[in-house]
Formats: structure tokens, sequence, C-alpha cells
């Protein structure tokens, strides 16, 4: 009777156990599995439009605010963030001003704050770079490259 | 005993089989659609016989749309390049994203002969969507100094898997999901 009892109990287990959900709770969080640096901006062709991802630190003393990004490489260039609505779709938009303190850092990733590169007028291949311009209050006009990938 | 052991086993046995769920069954559906090479491509009947890993995006979308494309590669990659798994991945903007235009947008990605983009009239696509509950909607409209009408799209950020008989099986955020565990889960299902 003791081994029935035991058989039954292990089989529930069993059972309960085999009837775990496929599905796995997921962290939110983007995951880009295909870039390997966070530095860059995506390859793309003209007349499309492309995003940037990089690293800006506050090297001053004081807090500072990025107002302004622009590049050749497209008609229009600005700070975007992917952001997620209230009816939970992913949207896009514009951030005209992002503040950053003294010895902080803006991080421009994929899901979050971008450049965003709209109607490109040439093709971004990989190899290519990008010469971005930030315009701060503070720091003023800073240059940065990011390598196409 | 043995009479209670001979009652239970043939439960174990066949509940730890695959795990399937199906979401969706998509069996009683036809879209008439058009690949990347602008060829007729029936969705999901094309498809049968064949896991499908399906994502949706738009081409002008450079931010989480990539993520998912380039989720849908590595996977491929890592799983080997899979003859019975396709990847696919279906436009929401079909007015900009031609056929030329996701083909471009597919060598830009080095994506191979198993990776399909699919396009169409905007409402055979609005009729595809709404069978496979991914919502999408214009969120900034602006006309550029050209007269050129730039716009942004709003919209569902998914992956999901289709089995052999066009059935939804598996979902997951697209570009949120770590690709191990969707590769996880499908080699668990696949047959």
């Amino acid at each position: 009777m003791k081994a029935a009892f035991f058989f039954i109990t292990m089989s529930f287990g069993f059972l309960i156990s085999c009837g775990e959900s496929n599905q796995k709770d997921i962290e939110k969080s983007m995951v880009d599995s295909n870039t390997e640096s966070q530095t860059f901006v995506r390859a793309t062709s003209e007349g499309t439009m492309s995003a940037g991802y990089f690293t800006y630190t506050n090297s001053l003393s004081e807090p500072d605010t990025l107002f302004s990004v622009s590049s050749k490489v497209a008609r229009m260039t600005e700070s975007h963030e992917t952001y997620t609505t209230a009816d939970g779709l992913s949207g896009m938009r514009e951030v005209k001003e992002i503040p950053v303190a003294a010895g902080d850092s803006i991080q421009f990733k994929p899901g979050g704050l971008h450049i965003m590169f709209m109607r490109l007028t040439q093709d971004l291949a990989h190899g290519d770079s990008v010469e971005v311009e930030l315009s701060l209050k503070k720091a003023g006009k800073v240059n940065v490259t990011l390598p196409v990938q | 005993m043995k009479k209670l052991i001979l009652l239970f086993l043939p439960v174990l046995l066949l509940s730890c089989g695959p795990d399937v769920k199906v979401i969706d069954d998509l069996n009683d559906k036809s879209f008439t659609l058009v690949n990347q090479e602008n060829q007729p491509f029936t969705f999901p009947d094309d498809f049968k016989g064949q896991y499908v890993v399906l994502g949706f995006i738009y081409t002008h979308c450079p931010d989480v749309c990539p993520i998912i494309t380039n989720n849908l590669k590595k996977m491929q990659e890592e799983m080997g390049f899979p003859s019975d798994v396709h990847f696919a991945e279906i436009t929401f903007d079909p007015d900009r994203d031609t056929p030329e235009v996701l083909k471009a947008y597919k060598e830009i990605y080095k994506l191979n002969e198993n990776f399909t983009f699919l396009t169409g009239q905007p409402e055979i696509i609005s009729e595809t969507m709404d069978s496979l509950r991914v919502r999408s909607q214009v969120s900034m409209s602006t006309t550029t100094e050209e007269g050129k009408e730039l716009y942004f799209v709003n919209h569902s950020d998914k992956i999901m898997v289709l089995d052999k008989d066009s059935r939804v099986v598996l979902e997951y955020g697209g570009s949120m999901t770590p690709i191990s565990y969707i590769i996880e889960d499908l080699n668990k299902i696949r047959l």
C-alpha cells in the first residue's frame, strides 16, 4: 500500500513538472543579437532611415544638456527614443533635450535612446563611418565618429 | 499495485511528449501576398510542412525592427540553418515596403534563401495582421521639404512560431527575448 501511495504521489509530481509552460518569463530588455559593439550606425540604403548608438560622457564639472544632433549622411537627424505606448505598442518619439549630470553619461543603445538618421543621402555599408555633431549647452559642439555595422 | 502502475503509466508517457499549446490555428486562413522577389505567396499555406519563425517589421524602422531581424538571423545561424525551419518577416507598411525595398533590406542583412520577406496589397496585409493579432498605427506623419510624406508606425513587437500545420504554437516579445529561449522552446516541439 505504501508503494502504491509513493507511486501515485510521484506520478502527480511528474505530471505537474511536465505540464510546465514552454513560454518563459522574459526579462524585459532589448536584445540585439547581431551587434557585437554598442557603438555603431546600422547599415542601410539611401533614402531610408538608420540609427546610431554610442555613449556620451559629460566630462565637465557641471550639468549639461544635449539639444541638437546633425550629420551630413541624412536630411534630418534627431535624438529619438523607443518606448512602449499605453496600449502596449512599440513606438518612437523625438527627445528634444537630454540632460546629463556632471561626470554622468548619455547612453544611446538599441531599444532606447538613439540618433535617428532620416532620409539618408547615401548608402551606409559595413566598414563606412558616420560623423555626428552633437550640440550641448555647456560643452558646445562635439563630434563623434561611428562605424557602420 | 500492478493494476495501479498499469493505469498510470500510459498517462505519464503521454503527458511528457512535446508540450505544444496551440495559440492560434491559421488553417482556415489564406492570404495572397508577394515575396521579396515579387512572386505570389499564399500565407500560411505555402509554409506548410515547415516550422516558421515569423517576425513583423517595417524597413523605415531603424531601431526595434532591425533588432527583430537580427534576432531571427542569429537564431537561424545558431540552429545551424535547419532545413525544416523557415524564417520570415511580414511588413505592416506595404505602401513603402515594396518587394524591391524588401529585397534590398534582405541583401543588407545577408539573409539566405530560407528567409522570406512578405508584403502585399494594404487591405490584404491588414487582414493578415488582424488574423495574427499584430497591431500597427501611424504615429507621426509629416511632409518633407520635397513634398514627400514621412511617417513612423507604432507596432506590436512580436516573434511567433508556426508549426508544420500552420498553427501558432509559440509567441514572444520580438526584440526583448533572448534567442536562446526561443531556440530551446522550438527544439522541444520539433518532431
